[in-house]
């Protein structure tokens, strides 16, 4: 997907369905030729920043971490707004399998973001904190890399992975190799790929590159590369992290918080962990 | 059955038995065979009820997996990955195979047979294939959820998404799913039916699932507590029947043990007593049924109070009432027994006759009570001189026989001096008799091989009594032929077999007919009956007659024989009409209770008739009561009663008072005595004037001169009979002489 091709369509829907106590908003972006995406947005209190939240590898604005992080931030007053990436599925409401095809791209869901962003800009006049989990974070950095904007003025990476990482050993370096031959080949055909958590990954050389490209250097580049020094929250027990990651973290000029015992998805008890520093980094952003 | 109607052929307790058993035998099957009938129509029933509730059951479990399919796809319809599809169905052919019917989050089973998914135009985004599922969704939507013949559920529905942009909703495809219903059905757990026995009819085209129960066949689970049930029932009832068959089987055992063989053993006996077989005639085998064996004892009772009865009776029938002797029937069977026996035998029989001398003057004297008791002593001391085993018979007023066999005449004639020994020494001086009584035996002796002279053997005893009587004879006589000659004309077979023939036939009398004369009218009153017998050698006349008659006992036999005779002389009109008829009636009849029967025939001629029955004073006298009881009656009835030889014996005025009697006769002996001493004369002409001035007419028999009629006549006699007036004469005569 050619972002210059996706025709920036804003809407505001009245999708009056959506509506909550916190005035809740779901509004639908056109963000390729017959495919919607969904975000919803929340108001919140005007002294306090707009937190754009991005959910994780083929997962929903619903998926439980952001969920839960999204809900308590709307409860303590912030401006949530929070996206659903659509790869490639019109108005798409629930994840997407690792073993269904994937034609979608990082550079696609950069666009969106990018034209989600947009329209936030619009939407409101306050800072806003792009907020990501897990790739989402990752998606915030190829978003960022390539856009420049001051009202965005912080970014909270929680859980920041790459994706040549390979916890559960599924060679993927293997796989990635292969799409680069192929890609090389220009053989452009769907072969089963193995990505970050997912065992099979169908895709064309290209998608699956896209997103594979975005490895330890790609990141740590782009960590170098923004303007706004991001601030990376870290479960102190999340198992996809590895120690030379940390490593690599650490060597940015980013801020790094670990939060013991929290793992990747920071569930349980840790999920306020999570909110707590999260809510000390926005209150250190401030009005 | 109609009245008087006979059942022809009564059953036997036998047949009546079969019949019982087979009857309850039928019964029993009947009842069971309803029974089975009626379980079965029950479990009929029940099983429709269980066919409609396993149709139910299926339909449910059908509509459930419909519904669940429907829900499925309805998520499915949700699916991003199906949207993804709709919107870039590039790579279909693998979603198809590894997302939709592998790793299918919402549809995942074993009977999944094949997922398409359709574009808005109702095309199969896999252009071409189509392998179970058609290429196009059809436009009929009826079509939309139906079960080919293979029992494969194909169905469709409409993938809708709002647009964004004007919130229409909007149909952006179609999904299409097929799986094996009809496996999936088997799987299910079925409580009306077996799920594996679930089969789809021939179908010709697809049908609607909606219609799919009734196009269904299945068996329904077997009914384990019912076949139970049923062969418990059955085997019940084959018990049942059994039991009911032994116990009737029992039961025809018991019948025939307890009914049909005691009653055949009282029938047999019944049939026994019928013949009068020599046999036991007491049942002594007990019988087990208590009715049975009180009828048995009852009939031996009534066979014993009988056998009792009729032995009382034979020997009422067969022995002298008197003297407790064997009577004359006793003698007649044992005689002619013994002729039918006796012959072939080469030993002696001898006949003894034992008659009292003179009897009838001590009758006459003493009375009859001494006459009597001089028998019964006679009779008795005969018979404890007797040898044993042999039997003393009266046979007449005094005349005892006795047949001794094995001896000859030696032998009998000792015993007979030992009776005749014994009779001598009996003493009869406390009935004031006198002179000495004596009795006479006449013997006859004859092989027993001689059937002839064994007939004749009772003449010859008679006629040796005769001689034995003779003044100058011995009292023990034996018969030789000398006598035969001699007593031919007393005692010859011809008089005796006359006799004998009268009272059987009456055929042989001729009676005759004596006039009497009223002095009055100076007319021919009324004849007096005399008995004749013509044989083929002449004329028997009643001095004979009698002689027999008397001596056999046959007065009462003899004097019917000649009302028959005079009655045929009534009917054939020979005696003149208006004129009297005097007939004579012997002692022992005129006390014979069947006399009024015996006259009864004479009484129609009572109105033309005067009709007198002569009796003798004599016989009066024996047994007045009686004779005046049946002699009162007949009078009633018109006949008149004449007393008879009136001076022959007692002659007293007082019974002539007392007799029932119209008429007297005097004894021919008191006429002849009107010609004795003037003395004796007188008398006879006082009673004479007695009874006259008494009332009763009085006649003068034997008048056999005019002198004697004239002085009977002059006597105030009334009436007269002898040789003077009129002969006797056969009726034939009587009319001529009326017409002369």
């Amino acid at each position: 997907m050619k972002l210059e091709k996706v025709k920036l369509a804003l809407l505001l829907l009245s999708l009056a369905t959506a509506w909550s106590p916190l005035h809740a908003e779901v509004v639908s972006l056109q963000v390729s030729n017959g495919v919607w995406a969904t975000a919803e947005y929340v108001e919140g209190d005007d002294d306090k920043p707009v937190v754009m939240i991005v959910h994780g590898f083929l997962q929903t604005r619903d998926f439980s971490t952001v969920f839960r992080l999204g809900n308590s931030l709307k409860e303590e007053g912030y401006t949530v707004f929070m996206p659903t990436l659509s790869l490639n599925v019109d108005q798409r409401k629930q994840s997407v399998a690792c073993e269904a095809i994937h034609s979608h791209t990082m550079q696609g869901d950069i666009g969106e973001l990018d034209m989600w962003l947009n329209w936030l800009i619009e939407k409101t006049d306050r800072p806003i904190i792009l907020l990501g989990h897990s790739a989402g974070s990752t998606h915030i950095l190829a978003l960022m890399t390539s856009k420049q904007s001051s009202r965005v003025s912080d970014i909270i990476l929680v859980s920041l992975l790459h994706f040549d990482e390979d916890p559960l050993s599924y060679n993927s370096a293997a796989a990635y190799n292969k799409a680069l031959k192929l890609h090389k080949q220009g053989v452009n055909e769907l072969a089963t790929y193995s990505l970050a958590f997912c065992a099979e990954y169908p895709s064309e050389p290209v998608p699956f590159i896209s997103y594979r490209e975005w490895g330890k250097d790609k990141t740590i580049a782009a960590l170098n590369a923004i303007a706004v020094r991001p601030s990376i929250i870290l479960g102190g027990s999340d198992g996809r992290i590895t120690p030379d990651w940390i490593k690599a973290l650490k060597s940015t000029d980013s801020k790094l918080i670990f939060v013991e015992e929290a793992g990747h998805f920071f569930d349980a008890h840790n999920e306020f962990d999570l909110l707590d520093n999260v809510i000390s980094q926005l209150d250190k952003t401030g009005l | 059955m109609p009245p008087g109607k006979v059942i022809n052929n009564p059953r036997s307790i036998r047949f009546y038995s079969v019949l019982y058993l087979l009857i309850t035998v039928m019964v029993f099957i009947v009842a069971a065979v309803v029974s089975l009938f009626s379980i079965e129509r029950v479990n009929h029933s029940l099983e429709e009820v269980k066919n409609r509730n396993a149709r139910q059951e299926i339909m449910h479990t059908i509509d459930t997996i419909v519904e669940n399919l429907d829900k499925k796809m309805t998520s499915m319809a949700e699916w991003s990955e199906v949207h993804q599809q709709l919107r870039n169905p590039a790579y279909y052919a693998y979603v198809k195979e590894h997302r939709l019917l592998s790793g299918n989050p919402y549809l995942n089973s074993d009977y999944l047979l094949d997922i398409e998914i359709y574009n808005a135009e109702r095309k199969s985004l896999k252009q071409g294939s189509g392998k179970r599922l058609p290429a196009l969704v059809p436009l009929d939507q009826e079509l939309w959820a139906t079960v080919d013949k293979h029992g494969h559920y194909t169905v469709f529905r409409s993938i809708s998404q709002v647009s964004p942009q004007d919130h229409q909703t909007r149909v952006i495809g179609y999904l299409g799913v097929k799986t094996d219903l009809l496996s999936r059905l088997e799987t299910e757990r079925m409580n009306f039916s077996v799920a594996e026995s679930i089969k789809l009819n021939e179908l010709s085209a697809p049908l609607p699932v909606s219609r799919l129960t009734d196009n269904l066949t299945f068996q329904l689970p077997e009914n384990v507590d019912y076949r139970f049930l049923l062969d418990i029932v059955k085997r019940t009832l084959l018990f049942v029947v059994l039991g009911a068959m032994i116990l009737s089987f029992v039961f025809y055992i018991t019948a025939i043990r307890l009914l049909e063989r005691p009653l055949g053993q009282l029938l047999k006996h019944l049939q026994a007593l019928k013949r009068s077989d020599d046999e036991d005639l007491i049942l002594d085998e007990r019988l087990k049924l208590a009715e049975l064996e009180e009828i048995r004892i009852a009939l031996n009772d009534y066979q014993s109070t009988l056998s009792q009865a009729t032995h009382e009776l034979w020997e009422q029938a067969y022995h002298d009432v008197l003297t407790g002797c064997y009577n004359r029937r006793a003698f007649d069977e044992h005689w002619n027994s013994m002729q039918a026996t006796v012959p072939g035998s080469r030993s002696f029989v001898s006949l003894l006759l034992f008659d009292c001398n003179h009897f009838k003057a001590i009758n006459d004297t003493y009375g009859h009570v001494v006459g009597d008791h001089v028998l019964k002593k006679i009779a008795a001391t005969i018979q404890q001189t007797l040898r044993s085993g042999d039997r003393l018979y009266r046979i007449g007023g005094d005349e005892f026989v006795l047949i001794m066999l094995n001896a000859d005449a030696e032998d009998a004639d000792q015993l007979a001096t030992r009776c005749l020994e014994q009779i001598g020494r009996l003493d009869f001086s406390r009935h004031k008799i006198r002179e000495p009584v004596r009795v006479s035996v006449g013997i006859a002796m004859t092989l027993a091989d001689n059937p002839e002279s064994l007939k004749t053997l009772h003449l010859k005893a008679d006629v040796a009594m005769y001689h034995a009587k003779r003044p100058d004879n011995k009292n023990i006589v034996h018969f030789s032929d000398e006598m035969n000659i001699e007593t031919a004309s007393v005692f010859s077979s011809r008089v005796i077999s006359a006799v004998h023939d009268a009272i059987t036939f009456s055929d042989n009398i001729l009676m005759h007919y004596q006039p009497i004369l009223n002095f009055n009218s100076g007319e021919i009153e009324y004849y007096e009956a005399l008995v004749r017998i013509q044989d083929g050698e002449g004329i028997i006349l009643p001095v004979d007659i009698f002689q027999i008659v008397e001596d056999r006992g046959l007065e009462r036999e003899f004097d019917r024989a000649v009302f028959k005779a005079v009655l045929r002389d009534l009917e054939a009109g020979s005696i003149p009409e208006g004129k009297g008829l005097s007939i004579n009636l012997s002692g022992p009849c005129v006390i014979e209770r069947e006399l009024i029967q015996w006259l009864k025939p004479f009484e129609p001629y009572l109105k033309q008739y005067k009709i007198q029955l002569e009796v003798t004073e004599t016989s009066l006298i024996r047994q007045l009561h009686t004779a005046s009881h049946y002699l009162d009656q007949l009078r009633s009835k018109g006949f008149l009663v004449a007393l008879d030889d009136f001076g022959s014996g007692y002659s007293s005025m007082r019974y002539l008072a007392t007799m029932p009697v119209d008429l007297v006769k005097f004894d021919i002996s008191l006429i002849r005595d009107l010609d004795e001493s003037s003395r004796q004369k007188k008398v006879i002409e006082g009673l004479a004037g007695v009874i006259l001035n008494a009332g009763f007419p009085l006649v003068a028999e034997g008048i056999e001169s005019e002198s004697m009629l004239q002085r009977v006549k002059n006597l105030g006699f009334t009436y007269a009979q002898g040789y003077l007036i009129g002969y006797p004469q056969p009726a034939a005569n009587l009319l001529k002489d009326v017409a002369v």
